[in-house]
């Protein structure tokens, strides 16, 4: 009788991992979206008030590094996560490259601001706006 | 007119010295996360801190002994050392925040890696210790630290939404992704954040340094009871800054950066400016008092000779403490280990440890040996327990939460 | 100098108790230990203990929210001495008051 009752506990608690998997995938999308969305914003904030003068440059420069490795950490933390079934790897992939887009963004923002190149930055507040939006989707998909 | 002044200047310094790293960041963090929904627990916090830093005035200007002095008394050997033990950490570990802090701050005005900066901060902290008055040292921060006001003033300028603010004073649940778990683990951060163990040994054991005595009871009754709320009104201002640019934008804040940055889109550079040198002398001045109390939990535990009332070969135990802290901290920063998320745990460690804290503090308080005549009374005792069972609970909820929540994520 | 007859809980007023130079208000450590000398009735408290040292009750000067005593003949200070030798007197204004 027992026995019965282990290997069907066992039974459970594998079904559930496994129907846990998208959950867990969709959270973890969720959760590094938000990260990353956070990151972009500052980075476009950032920018937008070193045009109209309102800070430093190397103060810029500091919030937009800062910036650049909390998106790399919401990268990597969805790196490692494990798609199981083919529509949890299409999910993996389309977020990923979300994620990729907004840290190629930041970096390109804190490089034009390291070569005291304002107007370079200027030219990725578009595509800071455009990551945004697009990790906001992932955000909002994912509840 | 003189004593105007002392206590004019007693006000302002305890307003500018009430902030520190781990009110700047807690409170920029919350109200990015909550807007101001959690405004009520720093003015509960406020409250707490306000009662029992009257009672350790109360012992240290009638008894000339300091609050720690007397835990070992009247707790017994074993339980004094779990208190030191404690107080102790939490107090080191806040030290190791507000260094970091300083050097954030250097970090954004000069663009140099605070790695740099560091040491020649740690270097400056103990400096300072080992040449400059207490009361100067004192008031000189306090009154920069006052500079702080300007989110205060950046708040009106960013032209909030008030009715909106008020919504989420008068509304104090989490809403959107957040959950109960995480508004209560940040609840008790922003608790520990407002009654940190150190400001009680630090205004009891500066009672002692500026020798307190029955006169000067009036004067650090009004500094507690004036300084300490005005202090928080700055804490609801960083987060009103805060709730104001980054609740609508998602955006959470991490870094010093972020903390400061309402006050440059406010008022641009010479904000900027302005807030960064109040941020300075926050954090600088709480560093000073964390190392102090570092040298005076130990010292007084162990009845060594303390203070900076004395030549340091006089207490030379006493300062070979503040040094080997001040070294501790700067190896630990060297890890690079981040100094905002240091500060956050903090204040956590902070608020687990107050219970031990805040109990010698009422049971010396009642007692006439210390206080004579000015024993706590029924109204403040009643007071005084509610917040002690608030402690306890917040303790013991601590470290679950910060598991459920992975630390508050 | 003989203590007058106060009665006194040992443990309330006396143990864990900061120890003050009378002369000059210098703390001297803490009260760790209490010798009571039990052929009297009620005893009679003949001498304290603070880390090795024995302080009879003779230099026992005042008991009250400290213990003054009458720092003679006695070495409380042997640590902070050492760390003062060794360590501290090597940096400079050691001996200097702050301005």
């Amino acid at each position: 009788m027992r026995g019965w009752a282990v290997s069907g506990l066992l039974c459970v608690l594998v079904l559930g991992g496994c129907g846990n998997a998208d959950q867990k995938l969709t959270d973890a999308a969720a959760q590094s979206a938000r990260e990353a969305e956070a990151e972009v914003n500052t980075t476009r904030l950032v920018v937008e008030q070193l045009q109209v003068r309102h800070l430093w440059r190397r103060t810029a420069v500091v919030m937009v590094t800062d910036a650049e490795k909390s998106v790399a950490k919401a990268v990597s933390s969805f790196d490692g996560q494990q798609p199981s079934t083919d529509e949890s790897r299409r999910m993996y992939e389309q977020v990923g490259e979300a994620l990729d887009n907004a840290q190629k963004a930041v970096t390109a923002t804190r490089i034009a601001l390291g070569n005291d190149d304002v107007a370079a930055a200027v030219r990725q507040l578009g595509v800071l706006r455009r990551s945004a939006a697009e990790l906001d989707r992932i955000g909002e998909l994912a509840k | 007119m003189k004593k105007l002044l002392a206590v004019t200047l007693g006000i302002l310094t305890a307003i500018g010295g009430f902030v520190d790293i781990g009110d700047l960041v807690t409170n920029a963090l919350v109200g990015a996360r909550f807007g101001m929904r959690m405004a009520w627990v720093v003015v509960v916090g406020v409250i707490g801190i306000c009662l029992y830093a009257e009672m350790s005035g109360r012992v240290v200007a009638l008894s000339g002994r300091p609050v720690f002095d007397l835990i070992r008394e009247r707790l017994g050997r074993r339980t004094g050392l779990v208190t030191l033990v404690a107080s102790f950490l939490v107090t080191l570990l806040t030290l190791i925040a507000e260094i970091g802090g300083v050097a954030l701050a250097f970090e954004l005005a000069s663009g140099v890696n605070y790695l740099l900066w560091m040491p020649l901060v740690a270097l400056a902290v103990w400096l300072v210790i080992w040449r400059v008055k207490f009361s100067r040292l004192e008031q000189m921060f306090g009154l920069l630290g006052l500079l702080l006001i300007v989110f205060a003033v950046a708040l009106f300028k960013l032209g909030p939404d008030w009715g909106q603010l008020v919504h989420q004073v008068t509304n104090p649940h989490p809403v959107g992704p957040e959950s109960w778990a995480t508004y209560a683990y940040y609840a008790i951060a922003l608790f520990g954040a407002a009654m940190t163990p150190y400001e009680v040994f630090f205004f009891s054991s500066g009672g002692v340094e500026e020798k307190w005595s029955r006169r000067d009871l009036v004067t650090a009754r009004t500094n507690v009871f004036v300084g300490f709320p005005l202090g928080g009104l700055l804490s609801l201002a960083i987060a009103g800054c805060a709730a104001v640019l980054f609740l609508p934008a998602g955006i959470q804040v991490g870094t010093l950066g972020q903390v400061t940055l309402p006050v440059a889109v406010a008022f641009g550079k010479i904000g900027l400016a302005i807030v960064l040198i109040g941020v300075f002398a926050a954090t600088f001045g709480a560093a000073l008092e964390t190392v102090l109390s570092c040298g005076y939990t130990i010292a007084q535990y162990r009845g060594w000779q303390w203070g900076k009332f004395v030549r340091p070969r006089e207490a030379s135990r006493f300062h070979v403490i503040m040094i080997v802290c001040l070294a501790i901290a700067v190896l630990t920063l060297l890890t690079a280990v981040d100094p905002v998320k240091v500060t956050e745990y903090s204040v956590v460690f902070a608020a687990m440890a107050l219970p031990l804290t805040y109990l010698p503090i009422l049971i010396v308080a009642n007692d006439p040996d210390y206080v004579g005549r000015h024993t706590n009374g029924r109204v403040l005792n009643f007071f005084g327990l509610i917040y002690l069972g608030l402690l306890v609970v917040a303790s013991v909820a601590a470290i679950p939460l910060m598991i459920v929540t992975r630390a508050g994520q | 100098m003989t203590m007058s007859g106060r009665v006194l809980h040992a443990q309330l007023h006396l143990l864990d108790r900061q120890l003050i130079d009378q002369a000059d208000g210098r703390l001297l450590g803490k009260v760790d230990d209490v010798e009571l000398d039990l052929d009297r009735d009620p005893p009679v408290v003949s001498a304290l203990f603070s880390g090795r040292e024995r302080i009879p009750a003779e230099q026992i000067a005042e008991i009250d929210t400290a213990v003054k005593i009458v720092y003679q003949g006695l070495d409380l200070e042997h640590h902070d001495d050492w760390t003062e030798r060794n360590i501290i007197d090597k940096i400079p204004g050691a001996g200097d008051a702050t301005e």
